[in-house]
């Protein structure tokens, strides 16, 4: 059995080995490509260093990024060694690897090539060995950088041995001095390629050449001067592209394309076709030109420094700015090219605007923002352009035309920066801790506030029973808010707040975003955990400047006997859901299209009336101060009725854990004085308080206490506690 | 300008204060004249040997145009170049999709197909599985035949061989079989050799020959004594000697022939295949065209090598500001134009761009 055993494992080897056979060699093939990181030890032995690296007396170990290994003459370092293989990893012809030494000097010369490894088909290309290593030899003395020779005695110099061009030609006619040769295209393409950008990658990361990007100057983001559209655009801030229908067909008529459809065929020549506009808003004296100030400094909150803001606007009957999913809007005609570079703008960041603030901006129809991250993607102390790429139709066919853009920043907006950019932290690298402690006293105040405002939810009970102590703070409390915190450091949380936190969850979170708000961070931090504990009304019903606003100015209209209007409870109930369509409309919105999302933030006055202190256009004025109205003779209109704010937080604290405002039994039952008593119709008739529309103003606990007025307790102080017992 | 004003006040002073000295006066003098001065710069485009001449007053504004060239060729190398796995092309070819193309990369394959269109296939970047095959039948194996690969697998490869196929968009560029593959070497060089110029006319330089890969070779302007450029056309026969020598002012010069990469010593199986038959085109010795853009200069000379004598003069009717140099197979050489005229030299204003 056993011995039956072995035989057929036996026969099995055997033919499992015949069958490997023919296959072996691949394999050993496949096994000879060398590995990456490796050859420049492997290959450079004492032989070869004095071709690779002429007068080098000693070689460092093959370290860093790409691998190379320094070379070294009198002790002091000469210049590098490094393997194309370990770089590039070209390949030759047959699709497997070339290895080449290549030494190079501190200068950004070639000093020596040496073909260490190939599997060229020499004999089938008609060269020999040598005529492969000949070729190389061509490359020393190359210089990397783009230094530029005098060229005394043109024809004879250019064809010289040294140069790429041509052999001279001895037996050709007597014209033969020529500038260049024309011929057929040669494919020496693969070893060239190793080797030179071989050398300019190794250059670079050991500083030969300068990377690109290293400057010494920065974006200033803090110097502004006030400066209208025109003035920007005479400076060379705002760049302008502006071109006709017969601009554009003239383009594609120069390309061999006459006949090309774009936009609107009848169009005449003179017709607008795009008027486009580009500028980097990253410098304060730009940016808040254009932006404005608060949204200025909405969207650099949290940046570094390296990162940039450019705005494209545009007229025309050209359409730059796509609808896309998400709250950005795709820009897919536009790109930008700086040195070697092609920046491609991809959808995550853009961002379409609704309006700029620029003092006589002409007439856009559309406007977006594009962000870039670091110096890498953009460097806007350096030279770049932005390409608009017209799509048309020849028939079926696609045909492009492409309009450049030159940009170059005035050097106006530039600072040096020598001195550290503010206390990088992390990847973004932003200044967060620099901002914080420049508001500190702010920051201290609010601390304050908000500790004090925690006491007053913590002891309402204790503060209820003082019906003046209660209305004292209230009324102080609500007048600090709307001063110092709305109107003063204009710290009032919105919708887009909201929407904003819900949108960098959903795709890049950064804290530095977040940080750099202080105030808002608080007030944000503040209404999150006030929302778990208590609801909406932490934030609505104290730390909302324009809550406030209504209701202080509802307090006077009450003092001045202005009449209220009673909403009958049935109506009312309907009306509070208008909030939380709003708000749901709005979230739903700003994921299909922020831009519509943004137009519809325009529903809260908060701009108008607290931020901008009503200084602002006439129809949004018109708008804060028509809602303020109706709050005379409606407590709070706004908030119970259109906020969507205040119907999102109403949502998002749904389930908050405590309810301590005080009931009695009677409450509902044989008492209804607090539903008269809450100015916000908040209590149900059933005597329950809908926490989704309470403000926590306390009037009612204020009365609950109130020996004098709340009918239970003067029942039962005037013996009637057994009637209170009774039930209907 | 303030440089000007600043040697015109420099000059006056001289004047005032008389013969301050001759060495002073002369050097003041001289650089007053600012004498055009011939730079060269060389390095490699697309892989291989790039050559640009310009004329400049000054060496440093010289050295700084041609650093724009040169990260112009390296950005272009990042979408056009076949042997770099990271360009788009090789994307596009390894992937069959290329989300996001560059503007470049759009121009170009949509630059191709009206190319292809005009020349009825002749023209086809879509060739890239031919190279494949033949590459690997003449390199991969020790002993090739060499009547070259199967009649069968060049027609497996030829199924892969078609421009129509391949959808351009500015959000996405596809190719519609798996394994079909695209190369730009037949019209990129050309491209790049348009930007460079661009970007140098750009730069305020007027006199430039720009050289790159060898067979593309464009001009601007002329040496400062009035002479063209010029440029000598190799003999496809006798690659040492010149065929002709022609002059070049504005305009752009291209050769393309079977000789330039071979597969075999006999140079009947080289580079320039057609996309019809899936061989090698060998109508032809070589092509030289004239054209106002490298672009259309590099892929006319492809198209006009491969296609048939009917094609290749209708072909030349649809480009009036073109003309074409063909070398017949026994040395004959035949001029090609849509307006006639010499193909000695061309002289077109080229537009601003």
């Amino acid at each position: 059995m056993a011995r039956q055993w072995r035989k057929a494992l036996a026969l099995f080897a055997l033919i499992a080995c015949l069958a490997a056979g023919p296959a072996l060699p691949a394999v050993a093939a496949l096994g000879e490509e060398p590995r990456p990181g490796e050859t420049v030890t492997q290959y450079l032995t004492p032989e070869i260093l004095p071709v690779v690296f002429p007068g080098a007396d000693r070689i460092g170990p093959a370290e860093g990024m790409p691998p190379a290994a320094a070379a070294y003459r009198d002790g002091k370092t000469a210049g590098y060694i490094f393997s194309t293989w370990d770089v590039t990893q070209s390949k030759g012809f047959s699709n497997r690897a070339i290895v080449l030494l290549v030494g190079l000097d501190l200068k950004g010369r070639i000093v020596g090539v040496r073909l260490v490894h190939h599997s060229e088909p020499i004999a089938i290309l008609g060269l020999k060995d040598d005529a492969l290593h000949a070729f190389t030899q061509h490359y020393i003395g190359h210089d990397i950088t783009t230094g530029v020779d005098i060229v005394s005695e043109l024809s004879s110099s250019v064809l010289g041995a040294g140069s790429f061009s041509q052999r001279s030609f001895p037996g050709a006619e007597s014209a033969a001095k020529v500038d260049a040769v024309s011929r057929a295209t040669t494919s020496s393409v693969l070893m060239s390629d190793a080797i030179v950008r071989g050398a300019r990658v190794v250059a670079r990361s050991r500083g030969i050449l300068a990377p690109v990007g290293a400057g010494s100057l920065r974006v200033d983001v803090d110097h502004f001067v006030a400066s209208d559209w025109a003035s920007l655009a005479a400076t060379g801030a705002i760049a302008r592209l502006r071109l006709t229908y017969g601009d554009v067909r003239a383009k594609f008529a120069e390309s061999g394309e006459p006949r090309v459809m774009i936009g609107e065929p009848s169009a005449a020549p003179d017709d607008l076709f795009i008027d486009l506009f580009v500028a980097l808003a990253t410098p304060a004296g730009i940016g808040i030109n254009l932006l404005g100030e608060t949204w200025y400094n909405q969207y650099t909150a949290g940046r570094s420094f390296d990162d940039q803001l450019v705005l494209v606007a545009a007229a025309g009957a050209y359409r730059i700015l796509e609808g896309d999913w998400g709250h950005a809007a795709a820009l897919s005609s536009i790109e930008l090219t700086q040195a070697g570079n092609t920046i491609h703008v991809a959808g995550q960041q853009v961002r379409g605007l609704p309006f700029l603030h620029a003092k006589k901006a002409p007439e856009l129809s559309e406007r977006a923002l594009i962000f870039f991250r670091g110096s890498r993607e953009l460097d806007p102390t350096q030279p770049w352009q932005l390409n608009l790429l017209v799509s048309g139709k020849a028939g079926e066919r696609p045909v492009f035309a492409r309009f450049a853009l030159p940009y170059q920043l005035p050097a106006d907006y530039l600072v040096k920066a020598d001195e550290p950019a503010p206390a990088p932290s992390g990847e973004d690298g932003l200044g967060w801790r620099t901002i914080w402690q420049a508001h500190l006293v702010k920051i201290a105040i609010l601390i304050f506030a908000l500790a004090a405002l925690t006491l007053i939810f913590v002891f309402e009970d204790k503060l209820s029973r003082y019906r003046r102590l209660h209305r004292t703070v209230r009324v102080a409390f609500l007048s600090w808010t709307l001063a110092w915190l709305g109107w003063y450091a204009g710290a009032q949380l919105t919708i887009v707040n909201l929407l904003t936190y819900l949108h960098t969850l959903a795709s890049d979170f950064r804290w530095g975003y977040v940080l750099a708000d202080p105030l808002m961070l608080l007030i944000s931090a503040f209404t999150a955990i006030g929302l778990v504990l208590w609801g909406r009304a932490p934030f609505c019903g104290w730390l909302c400047p324009f809550g406030a606003l209504q209701e202080i100015a509802n307090t006077v209209a009450r003092q001045l006997r202005v009449p209220q209007l009673e909403i009958p409870a049935a109506l009312g109930e309907r009306l509070t859901w208008l909030k939380y369509a709003m708000c749901l409309g709005l979230v739903a919105a700003s994921f299909l299209s922020w831009d519509v999302a943004m137009a519809g933030t325009e529903v809260e006055p908060f701009k108008a009336a607290i931020i901008l202190r009503f200084m602002t256009a006439w129809p949004m004025v018109a708008y804060a101060l028509a809602l303020l109205a109706a709050g005379l003779f409606v407590e709070r209109f706004y908030c119970r009725f259109v906020c969507p704010l205040g119907g999102g937080l109403a949502i998002l604290g749904r389930v908050h854990l405590l309810k301590p405002l005080k009931r009695r039994p009677e409450c509902g039952a044989r008492c209804h004085i607090c539903e008269s008593v809450c100015p916000v119709g908040a209590i149900k008739r059933s005597g329950a308080i809908d926490y989704n529309e309470c403000f926590y103003c306390l009037d009612c606990q204020v009365t609950h206490y109130d020996q004098q007025i709340c009918p239970p307790l003067v029942w039962r102080r005037k013996g009637l506690d057994a009637a209170v017992e009774t039930p209907r | 300008m303030s440089e000007t004003v600043r040697q015109i006040s420099r000059r006056r002073a001289l004047v005032m204060l008389g013969m301050a000295g001759g060495a002073a006066f002369l050097c003041a003098g001289d650089r007053a004249r600012r004498p055009l001065r011939l730079y060269r710069w060389e390095g490699t485009s697309l892989g291989s040997p790039a050559r640009v001449l310009l004329y400049h007053t000054d060496r440093e504004a010289a050295a700084q145009a041609i650093g724009r060239c040169v990260a112009e060729i390296e950005r272009l190398e990042r979408s056009f170049a076949l042997y770099r796995e990271d360009s788009e092309i090789a994307r596009l070819n390894r992937e069959g999709r290329l989300a996001a193309p560059s503007q470049d990369l759009l121009l170009l394959l949509s630059r191709s197909a009206q190319l292809s269109g005009l020349s009825e296939g002749a023209f086809d970047i879509t060739v890239q599985p031919l190279w494949t095959l033949y590459a690997r039948h003449f390199f991969a194996m020790a002993m090739p035949p060499a009547e070259g690969p199967s009649r069968r697998a060049i027609d497996d490869a030829l199924k892969l061989v078609s421009w129509r196929d391949m959808e351009i968009g500015t959000r996405l560029v596809r190719l519609a079989r798996p394994g079909m593959g695209v190369t730009l070497n037949g019209i990129a060089q050309g491209y790049v050799t348009d930007r460079v110029t661009e970007i140098l006319r750009g730069q305020g330089c007027e006199r430039v020959l720009a050289d790159l890969g060898r067979s593309e070779i464009e001009a601007m302007g002329a040496h400062p004594d009035g002479l063209a450029w010029r440029i000598g056309l190799v003999d496809p026969r006798r690659p040492e000697a010149f065929a002709r020598v022609l002059d070049l002012r504005d305009g752009a010069l291209c050769t393309s022939g079977g000789y330039g990469t071979i597969f075999e010593p006999s140079g009947r199986h080289h580079h320039l295949f057609d996309p019809k038959r899936g061989v090698s085109a060998n109508r032809l010795l070589a092509v030289s065209v004239l054209a106002p853009s490298a672009t259309v200069a590099d892929g006319l000379s492809t198209a006009l090598y491969v296609a048939s004598p009917e094609r290749a003069r209708a072909l030349i009717a649809s480009f009036p500001a073109v003309r074409a140099l063909i070398t017949h197979r026994d040395g004959e050489m035949e001029e090609l134009s849509a307006a006639g005229g010499d193909f000695d030299s061309i002289v077109k204003p080229k537009s601003k761009v």
